[in-house]
Order: structure tokens, then C-alpha cells, then sequence
């Protein structure tokens, strides 16, 4: 999907969340690793580290070399988008105390994840493709 | 999660679906409605006996469970573990007999989760008519796990 694609999916998503209660914590979380996701691909495509054919779910599932590009290109936003994953277990899939206190997290690591995707420029040399002799 | 956590998770799931508008919010309505299924399927599950309600809960990487105390602020240790809650069924897979109410429940939970490549995490128009059949695939499979949440517990081996 092309990278002005996420942006207004992402914004989407972020005006239904901007409808959410504190009580609604799993949906504020959930919602905001969708979001976050939605700006990690912008990121990565408007870098050149994925192309727009390809998106990714989670930073689990990129493979191993870019998920260490997008780390060096974009440090906050893979350290704040795993930061909301780590809530998923914990209070959308579990039944951990602070619900509220961890959708506000979410909400704000969101805002991080948004602020870094939409500051990133390309990446200014070709990434070489490299596959590990067998 | 014991089956009263599942359901009080059921209730605020199904309160917030109230206040969205489908259309508009599909992407968060959609995924309330699937994650409320998936409560009910867990807590159908250990109705039935063939999980337990265990006190991890599921990570996103199949196997993986959380233990429920932080080990540091905002960060909880990941262990393997035998299933206690499934994030799809399947996911991690079950021993044991699934009864066909089950897998009725899961066929109209996956008709939801099949949405979300293409409407939330794709890009593909949201209407009407994606609503209904979303709606009516929610309602089938919550139906289904209520009355089965209905019945007599366990007698699964």
C-alpha cells in the first residue's frame, strides 16, 4: 500500500480512537497498534527500506536486516511501537491492573510513533539486497 | 483469564460497540467485535474443559504467554506455556476433542478476522454492506458460545 495510503488510514483509525473512553483500554491499545502500524509502513516505504508492495503486521515479522535498518533510521518509532505491543498481552489479552493507566500509554506512544514516521526522509544511499550465501 | 474476566471483557467490548458508528469506525468496530468473539470462545473453551483458565496470558507470538506481574515498570516476562487462553482457535493448537459448536463459533469469528487484512490493515472501501455481514457473522458466532456458556460445563476429553 502505497505510504499517503497509511497516513489517511492511520488517521482514520486515530479519529475513532479520539471517541474512546479510558474504559475502552483494549480498543485505545489495540487501536493504536493499528494505527502505529499503519505509520511503521509509511515509514518504511518512504525510507526505501520495504517497498509499498509489501507491508508488514508486526516488527516481528519484518525480516531480521531491516528490521536493523528501520532501527537505525527510525529508533523512536520501532522503540515506541513495540512499547504498545508489550501492552496487548498484558491488558487486551490478559487482565493485568491499570487497564486505563496502559490505554493512556498507548495513546501517547502513539503520538511518538506518528511524530517520527512523518519526519523520516529517505534513506540517501541504495540499500544493498543481500542474501547470505547457502 | 477466568471465564467472569472474559465476560466482564464481553460487556465494556459490547458497550463501546453501541457508541461507534460501524461505517465510520469500522476498523475499531470490527476489532471490538472480533476481540469480544475471541472472549467468549476462550471462555466456551474452558466451559467445556478443553482449556484451562491459566493465570498467563497469550502473547501475539504463538506459544508465548505473559506472566501477569510486571517484572519493571511496563515490562512483563515472557515464558512458554501450554495453552490457557488461544488467540485464534488453533493458535496454539488444542489437544483433545473440539466439539462442533466450537468450530461453528470459530468458522463465523474467522468471516471477522478475514476483514482485517483487507479493510484495516489494507485499504479496501468500508460500507453497508461490509457492516452486515461483519454483523451477522458477530452475532452467529456470540450465539453460539453464549449457549453453549448456557449449557452444562465441561464432559470434553
Amino acid at each position: 500500500m502505497i505510504a499517503d495510503a497509511h497516513r489517511r488510514k492511520a488517521e482514520r483509525i486515530e479519529r475513532t480512537l479520539a471517541k474512546l473512553e479510558p474504559t475502552d483500554y483494549e480498543m485505545r491499545i489495540d487501536g493504536a497498534v493499528l494505527a502505529a502500524s499503519h505509520y511503521a509502513n509509511l515509514a518504511l516505504h518512504r525510507l526505501g527500506i520495504v517497498p509499498e508492495t509489501h507491508d508488514i503486521i508486526h516488527t516481528e515479522f519484518l525480516e531480521v536486516i531491516d528490521y536493523r535498518r528501520l532501527e537505525v533510521a527510525a529508533g523512536v518509532l520501532v522503540e515506541a511501537l513495540e512499547a504498545i505491543e508489550e501492552l496487548r498481552a498484558p491488558f487486551v489479552r490478559g487482565a493485568a491492573s491499570g487497564g486505563a493507566e496502559a490505554g493512556e500509554r498507548a495513546l501517547a506512544l502513539l503520538a511518538r510513533v506518528r511524530e517520527a514516521a512523518m519526519k523520516v526522509e529517505p534513506i540517501a544511499v541504495a540499500l544493498p539486497k543481500y542474501t547470505p550465501r547457502k | 483469564m477466568e471465564i467472569a474476566t472474559h465476560r466482564e471483557k464481553i460487556e465494556r467490548l459490547t458497550d463501546l460497540l453501541t457508541r461507534l458508528e460501524p461505517v465510520e469506525d469500522f476498523e475499531i468496530w470490527m476489532w471490538a467485535s472480533m476481540t469480544a468473539a475471541t472472549n467468549a470462545l476462550n471462555a466456551a473453551l474452558h466451559h467445556l474443559g478443553v482449556t484451562e483458565p491459566g493465570k498467563l496470558y497469550p502473547h501475539q507470538i504463538p506459544g508465548l504467554y505473559v506472566e501477569p506481574q510486571p517484572v519493571e515498570e511496563w515490562h512483563w516476562r515472557k515464558v512458554f506455556a501450554a495453552p490457557g487462553d488461544v488467540i485464534h482457535l488453533g493458535l496454539p493448537p488444542l489437544a483433545g476433542t473440539i466439539p462442533d459448536g466450537v468450530f461453528e463459533a470459530a468458522k463465523a469469528l474467522a468471516v471477522i478476522e478475514d476483514m482485517r487484512e483487507e479493510y484495516v490493515r489494507g485499504a479496501q472501501p468500508i460500507g453497508p454492506q461490509l457492516v452486515d455481514q461483519c454483523a451477522a457473522a458477530y452475532r452467529s458466532c456470540m450465539t453460539i458460545l453464549e449457549d453453549i456458556l448456557a449449557g452444562p460445563p465441561g464432559g470434553v476429553s
